[in-house]
């Protein structure tokens, strides 16, 4: 014996020879460890077996042997069915463009058809409020120009209170004020019997409380009010001023 | 039936279809199959490599007629011829320890049943089967990861499947080869194998 390689193998391989009982693997694990298939825990296990059995070992180098053509093989065999004709590759392409484009198409008409009603929705309630805003706008204007316009025959009518006519409401005697088409408002004087008043209330004939305000301080005896017409319309009034001391009411009557 | 992860059971084909399919399969493959199988079947055992490219395409044949749908044909393919090789080179071997067998009324030793039956004197296989003990020995003295190279070495693979097996770079298998082999030498010399013996 030389000690060369060659005769070290051979008699290695006649040594490693596979005996009987022998857990030697299958050979779809030699052929899944030749293609590289084989999880590396299994593949370590395969080394270690086929190190010390030449019988695998030899089968081991044939399925590895044959490895590199299998994988070769499957690759052009994948590849030749990727291989599509130049006619099945535009139509694919048309298609894979196509789809997503009618599809987008459609979402935006039916986007766009959805916008244009909301829009349509939101100019009738713009006309709706310009309409309302129009009218108010003339109904302003009419009342501004009515208000611009000098009045003529405005009554100023002078009131006594009950106290010092002593009578009670509604009385004969009560003061009637005949308002006229043109004019917006009606003045009173109210010759208070008691130097100030604190405070004026407008109540009609059902004693219910039409207006009420401070009332203005004056040394003279007396307070000018002027009502608008809108709240006196045609019927019985009182005007009652009072103070810490008591009250006075001026009757009237508006025609 | 034996199932493959690359056959998967099919619909009868009819016999017209079974043959048109295996035409197309032998058409794409058998060349290069003849070829590897050529490369790969054992010189020195005598195998007829025709024999085993036709066993193999018999196979494939089988395979088309009874209901299989091959789908991965060039793996399926390189099944078959594995198993064609493996069991063309069992057979042989198998053959040859039957002659040896009839040829010689010793003992056949457990570890080692093929033995040239030139060599098979009673003294020779006595003083092989103590070589061989001592050379098992000697791979045991050696470090782990030179004593899995050498081992893969001596069972015939290159460094490069030695690489692929232990998951390491080739160049590091190729230097475990060389040191083992090495100390494998130094260890046998030592034990007195080898020129000077």
């Amino acid at each position: 014996m030389t000690n060369d390689d060659t005769d070290l193998q051979n008699l290695y391989q006649r040594a490693t020879r596979r005996g009987p009982g022998s857990d030697c693997p299958t050979e779809e694990t030699l052929m899944k460890a030749a293609t590289n298939k084989l999880p590396s825990k299994e593949r370590e296990a395969v080394a270690l077996h086929v190190a010390k059995c030449s019988d695998c070992a030899r089968d081991f180098r044939i399925a590895r042997s044959l490895a590199p053509w299998a994988a070769e093989a499957s690759k052009n065999a994948r590849e030749e069915e990727r291989n599509l004709s130049p006619f099945a590759i535009a139509v694919t392409v048309a298609i894979a463009v196509s789809i997503p484009l009618i599809v987008w198409m459609v979402l935006a008409r039916t986007g766009a058809s959805k916008t244009i009603d909301r829009l349509y929705a939101e100019i009738a309630r713009r006309d709706q409020e310009i309409r309302v805003l129009r009218t108010a706008s003339l109904a302003m204007r009419s009342r501004l120009d009515q208000q611009l316009t000098p009045e003529v025959g405005t009554p100023i009518v002078d009131l006594d209170s009950d106290s010092a006519r002593g009578l009670a409401l509604p009385a004969p005697g009560v003061t009637t004020i005949e308002v006229p088409r043109t004019t917006r408002s009606v003045t009173l004087i109210l010759h208070l019997p008691f130097p100030h008043a604190r405070s004026l209330e407008l109540r009609d004939e059902d004693e219910q409380l039409l207006w009420r305000a401070d009332a203005p301080q004056t040394d003279s005896g007396s307070i000018t009010v002027t009502l608008p017409r809108e709240l006196v319309p045609p019927g019985d009034y009182v005007l009652r001023a009072m103070n810490a001391s008591g009250r006075a009411d001026f009757k009237f009557r508006t025609k | 039936m034996a199932t493959s992860p690359n056959v998967v059971p099919f619909p009868a084909m009819p016999d017209r279809a079974v043959d048109e399919r295996f035409e197309q399969l032998v058409d794409q493959y058998a060349a290069i199959l003849r070829s590897h199988i050529t490369q790969q079947c054992p010189r020195n055992l005598g195998i007829q490599v025709s024999d085993v490219e036709q066993e193999a395409l018999v196979r494939l044949w089988r395979a088309l007629r009874d209901e299989r749908n091959v789908v991965d044909a060039a793996s399926y393919i390189y099944r078959i011829a594995v198993t064609t090789t493996i069991d063309a080179v069992r057979r042989v071997i198998a053959r040859r320890e039957e002659q040896l067998a009839d040829a010689s009324d010793d003992e056949t030793p457990a570890r080692a049943p093929y033995i040239d039956p030139k060599q098979a004197a009673p003294d020779e296989i006595v003083e092989r089967r103590e070589t061989m003990q001592m050379l098992i020995d000697a791979i045991a003295e050696l470090p782990e990861n030179r004593r899995r190279c050498v081992e893969l070495h001596l069972q015939g693979f290159n460094t490069a499947d030695i690489a692929a097996l232990l998951g390491w770079s080739e160049a590091k298998a190729r230097n475990l080869v060389y040191r083992g082999m090495e100390s494998l030498r130094d260890i046998l010399k030592r034990k007195g194998i080898g020129p000077a013996r």
